[in-house]
């Protein structure tokens, strides 16, 4: 029972992060890229711990998982927002959705 | 804040009380503190802690829905959406009236909830920008915000 939970964690928090490398080269510009980033890999790591905290056991572990869990999802919003305010202030290219409609070229403005 | 600290104190005494201490004798410590404290909240000067307490309890459970929903949408744009369909804008949110620790908490949640990350606030802290993947209409996702997560924390946080 705890080896078939251990694995759907894995195996999902593996997926979650693999979506957030696909999202990384898919989406059009830093600003998008920074959605699939954030949250899907938050998600993936936070369940790799989980998958970590179920198989060595609740009493060999404690809290520490938890703490790790609580660490990540303080610090990835924190770098997601600051790259994104990067690239808002800069000059960067990226996508609006006036220009979307008409034509898919990216532009800066 | 002071009885939480004080439920921490229980928690912790009933630690090193137990025979053999662990987690779940700390949480259950942690419980039966909440219990206590809610029992005598009339005679500690904690003022309304129990029900903030519901409030975090109740706010962290529909957040988590929102932030697994999050996921799941996300992963949806990413893997079966084209480029060509994505209509991602910049959108203000009014935030006049909230205190810092507020923005700080709303910023967080927005960056993980669907849809929409936070990318700027305004140097007097009324205005936050918020990048949405799919800005059609901006006033969905204002009402959206405003429901499900600007009303809950100004709940436990007032």
């Amino acid at each position: 029972m705890t080896e078939a939970l251990t694995i759907l964690l894995l195996v999902t928090g593996t997926v979650f992060i693999l979506v957030a490398a696909i999202g990384a080269v898919r989406l059009p510009d830093v600003l998008c890229r920074s959605h699939a980033v954030a949250k899907a890999s938050t998600l993936g790591i936070f369940s790799l711990a989980l998958g970590l905290w179920t198989h060595l056991g609740a009493e060999s572990v404690g809290l520490k998982i938890l703490l790790t869990i609580f660490f990540q999802v303080v610090t990835i919003p924190v770098a997601s927002h600051l790259i994104s305010l990067l690239a808002w202030q800069g000059e960067q290219d990226r996508r609006r959705r006036a220009e979307t409609a008409s034509k898919p070229s990216m532009r800066s403005d | 804040m002071k009885s939480f600290v004080l439920n921490l104190v229980i928690a912790v005494i009933w630690l090193f009380l137990s025979k053999q201490p662990s987690t779940g004798v700390f949480f259950i410590g942690f419980f039966l503190g909440f219990v206590m404290i809610a029992a005598f909240s009339a005679l500690l000067d904690g003022g309304d802690y129990p029900r903030r307490c519901l409030a975090v309890t109740r706010f962290v459970g529909m957040f988590a829905v929102d932030f697994v929903k999050a996921n799941l949408s996300v992963a949806r744009t990413v893997l079966f959406e084209r480029r060509e369909s994505l209509h991602p804008d910049f959108i203000t949110y009014d935030i006049s009236g909230m205190r810092r620790g507020e923005i700080l908490l709303l910023s967080y949640c927005i960056t993980l909830t669907p849809g929409t990350t936070t990318v700027s606030v305004s140097e007097d802290f009324r205005t936050l920008v918020v990048h949405a993947l799919d800005a059609d209409a901006p006033e969905a996702i204002r009402r959206q915000i405003d429901r499900r997560l600007r009303q809950p924390i100004l709940k436990f946080t007032r």
